[in-house]
């Protein structure tokens, strides 16, 4: 209490809002954890939706599973964890003042997320070529809802994969316009080791994103 | 309480003109604009409300057809429920005083506070949209109906999810300004207890809101790309989609009730000069409520294939709801106990709110009752227990709200005699419309019914006489708050001699809110022991 009041009062003799300080450091991490918070109970619902449905028909889940390639799930896990440390390596080097440093990894980071997503894309491809995609009963129904059995046995599980993976994805896509924002930042030589707020909510919300594919892998991949 | 008593010239509202509105990021400006919005969807919802209510006021087919009957319903449902009563309170008022009250000059993230309002104005465009061929599914999107509807889920269910961005914003914004922007002295245990519901409120809004995001998601991609998780035509589950709706509207209700209860709370021990009496209680109580509220949803589906266990256990912590809820309710009797008792109009409203609010929670009971709610579900029960929470409740609170801060506001007095007259016509109005529908709802009237049969024509016509008169009361007594803004008298700072630090500033308040952040030495609720 004491502490934050007088941080409180530095944030007010400053200017009204965006003042560059302490106060700005620990509402704004306080305030990404609640962030991040409300992201873990959106994936939740699905995981919860992944649990129900797999007491309901784990044959589906085991069958359906081994047609997915654990070689792309693998690489794409690798990368993933390789980001999270290099995001991390890239906020304590800013905290020493090594601002070159930190760009070359968040260059990387960035490059990590991109090779994630290409090598996504050629999963999903591959996917459509054997007809998982058909299973999972995707198709463009413009809206109108009015939903057909396109295969005999439309796969839950499939239902559930594309979803998943197509929501991460986009969390992918969030995350690397952050990232990339904090980069020209960083180029442009905003950051020091006295005000680095954005490259750490940045690498929090990059390090969720990390975070929920580690569950996605095994759930995913490794069920069969 | 050392409070600044710089005298300004400048206050917020001296900049004017469109564009000073649409750029501010001045929590006050941006509460004033969610309040007008708010308002303004609340009289839109009210209207339909209206034109049901016609329809309904004699059997038969009047001058709307079943469908369309349908999409009204949709329409009031949705427009009260996503746009006038979740920003409610909490957007409005909280918005406006909640920095204020805890000594702060804005929230901790005031351009996500404004990107919250954004937000809010194009899930509103979303839904417009929608309008070209409106929803008729009724605001719960129970699928698989809402897959198969022919009519324009997409744009509801996306503005809504949109919605929900505005709302988990503005929750995570209250939640980190409380807990880390009060002025030195402003304990946990000194908090206005406005801003102790308030912030219960915001966490429900950070928690639950996610789910709703989720739900309407996999219920849009099942209309656009046919994924079936919720069709049981291919495997899916529609239940499943009740459990996770009910998972984020269960607690929804207590975002909307909680900030009424906190401004019953205020204007209670002002106008009765007394402390509050069990102050802890209920400020702890009202996070008793937020916990309590995401053990309950299930009770929505006691008819939708639970186990008689499951429904059993959800019964009775249902009833835990019960307990925190009477703990106010007791304090805030015991607060009027003894006082001096000033029947002003916000004090009339508060007075309704624990009146009524008493009948819709104890009617509540009933409902999470297994065995009562069986043959209860689905009528007019719960749509009139519904109504005297939330209308009874939390739009009765926001009409307290409106006459106990607006002087504060502007620095001007709205009409007294007006405003208790206004109050006497929502009230009449209300238990009119409401009272035939509790008892139509026991006789087993469903609800959601375009016809019925000629045992209820008189109830009908009632309520409907009842929903005019307060749809008169609602209008009125808005008007009459908003024509104080340029016809009022001048009221000073503190026409109510409260205690809580928005009246220790002047009227309007100075744009930063206080020129030196106050030190807090005190509760704010010392009424009657010395001079306020």
């Amino acid at each position: 209490m004491s502490t934050s009041t007088v941080t409180n009062k530095k944030l007010h003799d400053g200017s009204k809002w965006g003042n560059p300080g302490p106060m700005v450091y620990d509402m704004s991490k306080f305030g990404m954890w609640l962030f991040l918070g409300t992201e873990i109970l959106l994936f939740a619902m699905l995981f919860t939706g992944y649990a129900i449905y797999y007491m309901k028909m784990p044959e589906d889940f085991h069958n359906s599973a081994k047609a997915l390639s654990t070689t792309f799930g693998t690489i794409n896990t690798i990368i993933l964890i390789f980001s999270s440390f290099t995001v991390a390596w890239a906020i304590e080097c800013i905290k020493k003042n090594k601002v070159k440093m930190m760009n070359i990894l968040l260059v990387i980071t960035i490059l990590c997320g991109v090779a994630f997503l290409v090598n996504k894309y050629f999963e999903y491809a591959h996917e459509v070529h054997i007809g998982n995609l058909k299973l999972a009963n995707m198709q463009w129904l413009g809206g109108t809802g009015r939903a057909v059995a396109e295969s005999a046995v439309p796969s839950m599980f499939f239902f559930i994969y594309f979803v998943l993976t197509g929501i991460h994805g986009l969390h992918i896509i969030i995350g690397l316009g952050l990232l990339t924002w904090v980069l020209v930042k960083g180029i442009k030589g905003h950051f020091h080791s006295g005000w680095y707020t954005p490259v750490e909510i940045g690498g929090l919300y990059w390090h969720l994103v990390d975070l929920i594919w580690i569950y996605l892998f095994p759930l995913l991949y490794l069920v069969a | 309480m050392a409070a600044a008593e710089h005298a300004h010239n400048e206050n917020f509202l001296s900049r004017k003109g469109v564009w000073e509105w649409v750029r501010s990021v001045d929590h006050k400006r941006i509460g004033i604009m969610y309040l007008v919005a708010i308002l303004i969807s609340f009289v839109i919802g009210g209207v339909f409300a209206l034109l049901l209510r016609t329809e309904l006021m004699f059997p038969g087919k009047d001058f709307i057809d079943a469908n369309t009957y349908n999409i009204f319903f949709t329409m009031h449902g949705s427009i009260m429920i996503f746009l006038f009563i979740v920003p409610g309170i909490i957007a409005s008022f909280g918005n406006i005083f909640l920095p204020i009250q805890i000594g702060a000059k804005d929230v901790a993230f005031p351009v996500i506070n404004r990107l919250s309002f954004q937000l809010y104005v194009v899930g509103v465009i979303i839904i417009g949209f929608g309008l070209l061929s409106p929803a008729d599914t009724g605001w719960t999107f129970y699928t698989p109906y809402s897959a198969k509807s022919g009519t324009s889920v997409i744009s509801l269910a996306a503005g809504a999810f949109v919605l929900g961005f505005a709302s988990i914003l503005t929750g995570l914004n209250f939640v980190v300004t409380v807990h880390k922007m009060r002025a030195p002295g402003m304990h946990w245990t000194r908090l206005p207890l406005f801003v102790w519901s308030i912030y219960s409120a915001s966490l429900i809004q950070v928690i639950a809101t996610p789910v709703i995001g989720i739900t309407l998601l996999l219920l849009i991609f099942e209309r656009i790309f046919g994924v079936g998780f919720f069709n049981p035509e291919l495997g899916g589950d529609p239940v499943l989609f009740q459990h996770f709706f009910w998972f984020y509207s269960h607690p929804v209700v207590y975002i909307m009730i909680l900030p009424a209860m906190g401004v019953v709370s205020e204007v209670l021990p002002v106008f009765s000069r007394k402390p509050i009496f069990g102050y802890k209680a209920i400020a702890w109580s009202s996070i008793a409520i937020a916990a309590v509220s995401f053990i309950v949803w299930a009770h929505h589906l006691f008819t939708s294939s639970l186990s008689t266990t499951v429904a059993i256990a959800f019964s009775f912590l249902t009833f835990l709801v019960a307990i925190p809820t009477a703990i106010k309710v007791f304090n805030w009797l015991a607060t009027l106990y003894g006082g001096q008792i000033d029947l002003k109009t916000p004090m009339l409203y508060a007075l309704a709110f624990v009146f009524l609010f008493a009948i819709g929670g104890l009617t509540g009971l009933y409902l999470g009752a297994v065995g009562v709610d069986i043959p209860l579900h689905d009528t007019y029960f719960v749509v009139a227990h519904f109504h005297y929470t939330i209308q009874g409740g939390t739009v009765i609170s926001l009409m307290g709200a409106l006459y106990y801060w607006w002087p504060k506001v502007t620095g001007r007095m709205y009409n007294e005699k007006i405003g208790v007259i206004t109050f006497l016509l929502v009230f009449i109005g209300f238990n009119l419309t409401f009272i035939p529908q509790f008892i139509m709802g026991i006789s087993g009237m469903p609800r959601r019914y375009f016809d019925y049969v000629p045992e209820f024509a008189n109830y009908h016509f009632l309520s409907t006489i009842g929903a005019y008169i307060l749809g008169i009361g609602y209008v009125s007594a808005i008007t009459n708050i908003f024509a104080s803004t340029w016809t009022g008298k001048k009221c000073g700072d503190n026409p109510w001699n409260a205690n809580t630090l928005e009246w220790k500033i002047p009227s309007p308040p100075p744009e930063h809110n206080f020129h030196d952040i106050p030190t807090v030495t005190e509760w704010p609720y010392e009424y009657g022991r010395k001079a306020g």
